[in-house]
């Protein structure tokens, strides 16, 4: 199957600071690609390299479809009506005038907001600014999602909306890419993740495997107990190579776990 | 998603959003019609009221003989106001009066008067009321030549210019009224205007959908190019429709007063409005893409704004001698020529060589503006910082 995104090599700059160093992944059709890390970590500099908002990098990148992206940092124009701010972007994205109308009809009905289709911005609550922002991102149906943590301000019944919508859109086809701190909606929803670290990627695959890397370990070492993690592969050869000695072996962590393990405390500059 | 960089229908998107959102605003809709309506009429009325006494009480110690009448109403400026000339016999009772509102002013008139032409005037405000001196500067006329000359040299000694202006071309001479010759200060005045409000419409965009965290989305919308470009666009057809809301009101005036509006002025004027506007507006949007609050963009801004009125500040010179140099080097340089060079053709023919060397300069720079700015924004429109200085903003953009 052909990636609808391919990353190679990524290295970014800001000044004299290595915000991005040598990252790759790919990105397939129908599927929910997780970017993880700390804050600074280098997720939203990578997502918005992909979406075109910064246009200088060093290394290699393919998009294959058109993008939809949710931006971190959320804004529309409070002054204006719904219906006129989705028809503007509807515009900028191409799209011709009916293919607007019917796909705003189309999005106001599933998010549940079609009542406030001729209501100011500013006179929505934040929850329903946040569902007419998700609107914008998908208006012109595109091959591929950017979703920079979409679950934040929404309430518990308006996160299960927003997910099934997520899940729809995978099944339709639609590449997904999902950055959030939300690791547990990460877990449920993600084929494969990215996790970043400083800007280097550390973590690259599918969710279990990821997990499965890291193994606990405790043996015996000249009378001596040793407790250890290290990578699965190092453990493995341990347990091969002195069986008798072994008391404990563990595999895999959950995703939090292990980001925490891995992850530790982030470098809070923004990227 | 973004293509070519270029992309005319992106840039009618934007450019025509902004037309929208701009005129329906009520900033729009008093900067446009309410302001200048109720600067107009404030001016008229404030006129109306600076002459609009009945009384002024003067009082006057006169050791020159004036003879100084008890009252008149001879004076150009307050046609219904009668003076009171009250005698005094001592400066100080004048002062007590003054303090004591008995009366508005005390004129002493020294002995030695037609040797050095002094009058001291005592006042509660800083200049004296212009209809006492007019009223004052007559009856002095009147004493000096009673009896040396015949009414007729009297009435021309007390307005001795009655001018009629002739301008001449190559095509001929035409009659100028006192309104055509105010034209090209019109002029000059419309550009600025429009030039200014145009500017902090843009920057104020800018820096709002900034605040609004839009640009983000935009930019995944349409490159920065376009972005400038439909903005810059749509900001100018905003300019237009307000310029031409201002002539419409002038309208009245030029067919009233039949004054004769020059073609190739208003040409010269439309053209130069659209390279001003094009070289401050571009280099604007760099500039105010940096800032993330209209008080942090104001610092800088401002000064830009500032420097367009200096051809203003030297219309004397400019009017007088078009030709002089620092008229020439204001028409050099792309802040101010746009100014310099419609105020200089409004009073002379200026040489083709001339022209084309201020236009060329206009276009280099709003194409190196352009360049600029289009840089700065990319980094600009991403850049959230509180209480951003020109120093820290310089530091960035240098880093990244």
């Amino acid at each position: 199957m052909k990636p609808k995104i391919v990353v190679k090599n990524l290295t970014k700059y800001f000044g004299d600071k290595k915000v991005l160093d040598n990252i790759s992944f790919e990105v397939y059709e129908g599927e929910i690609f997780g970017l993880l890390g700390h804050n600074g970590a280098g997720k939203t500099t990578t997502l918005r390299i992909l979406a075109g908002i910064i246009e200088e990098y060093n290394g290699y990148i393919e998009v294959n479809g058109r993008i939809g992206y949710l931006p971190e940092e959320r804004g529309l124009y409070r002054d204006e009506k719904v219906v006129d701010v989705l028809k503007f972007f509807g515009r900028l994205a191409g799209m011709k005038k009916d293919e607007i109308n019917k796909s705003i009809d189309y999005w106001l009905n599933k998010l549940k907001i079609a009542n406030y289709k001729n209501f100011k911005i500013k006179e929505l609550s934040k929850g329903n600014q946040q569902k007419v922002q998700f609107i914008v991102s998908v208006i012109h149906n595109p091959d591929i999602l950017i979703l920079d943590e979409p679950f934040s301000g929404l309430d518990v019944v308006n996160v299960k909306l927003l997910k099934d919508i997520i899940f729809e859109l995978k099944n339709m086809g639609k590449a997904i890419i999902l950055s959030t701190h939300q690791l547990e909606k990460v877990e449920k929803l993600c084929d494969r993740v990215l996790i970043l670290k400083k800007g280097k990627a550390v973590h690259y695959g599918k969710i279990e495997d990821i997990c499965k890397k890291i193994a606990y370990i405790e043996y015996l070492e000249n009378g001596k107990l040793i407790k250890k993690e290290m990578p699965y592969n190092e453990a493995l050869k341990i347990l091969k190579n002195r069986a008798e000695d072994i008391i404990k072996f563990e595999v895999g962590y959950s995703l939090e776990e292990l980001f925490l393990k891995e992850i530790g405390e982030g470098d809070e500059d923004r990227c | 998603m973004k293509g070519m960089k270029i992309d005319a229908k992106k840039i009618l998107t934007i450019g025509s959003r902004e037309v929208l959102s701009n005129v329906k605003r009520k900033q729009f809709l008093i900067a446009t019609i309410i302001g200048p309506l109720i600067i107009i009429g404030l001016s008229i009325v404030g006129s109306i009221m600076m002459f609009d006494i009945k009384e002024i009480k003067v009082g006057y110690i006169d050791n020159f003989g004036l003879d100084i009448p008890n009252k008149t109403i001879e004076n150009n400026l307050g046609k219904n106001t009668t003076l009171y000339f009250i005698k005094y016999d001592s400066v100080e009772k004048g002062k007590e009066d003054i303090l004591n509102k008995n009366i508005d002013a005390l004129i002493v008139i020294p002995k030695d008067y037609l040797e050095t032409g002094k009058v001291i005037i005592y006042s509660t405000t800083k200049s004296p009321n212009p209809i006492i001196t007019d009223t004052l500067s007559k009856l002095l006329i009147k004493k000096l030549l009673e009896g040396k000359v015949d009414n007729k040299t009297y009435n021309r000694v007390i307005n001795p210019l009655n001018i009629e202006v002739y301008s001449v071309s190559k095509k001929g001479f035409e009659k100028e009224t006192f309104l055509s010759q105010l034209l090209p200060i019109g002029f000059a005045f419309l550009l600025y205007m429009a030039i200014s409000s145009l500017s902090g419409i843009l920057v104020s965009s800018i820096v709002e959908e900034k605040q609004n965290r839009i640009m983000e989305l935009l930019l995944c919308y349409a490159s920065a190019e376009n972005l400038m470009f439909g903005k810059i666009l749509g900001i100018s057809v905003v300019g237009l429709i307000q310029i031409g809301i201002w002539v419409l009101f002038a309208l009245p005036i030029i067919v009233i007063y039949a004054v004769k509006v020059s073609l190739s002025i208003a040409i010269f004027a439309l053209i130069y409005f659209v390279l001003g506007y094009l070289f401050y507006s571009s280099l604007l949007c760099g500039l105010s893409s940096l800032f993330s609050h209209p008080k942090d963009a104001s610092q800088l801004i401002s000064p830009i704004i500032i420097i367009q009125l200096l051809p203003i500040m030297f219309m004397n010179t400019i009017m007088v001698n078009p030709n002089h140099y620092m008229a020439k080097i204001l028409s050099y340089i792309p802040f101010t020529a746009p100014y310099a060079v419609v105020l200089r053709e409004s009073v002379t023919q200026l040489p083709l060589s001339e022209i084309l060397l201020s236009t060329t300069i206009m276009v280099v720079s709003i194409i190196v503006s352009f360049i600029l700015s289009i840089k700065l924004f990319k980094i600009g429109v991403l850049l959230y910082e509180e209480n951003l200085t020109l120093k820290r903003a310089i530091k960035i953009i240098f880093k990244k």
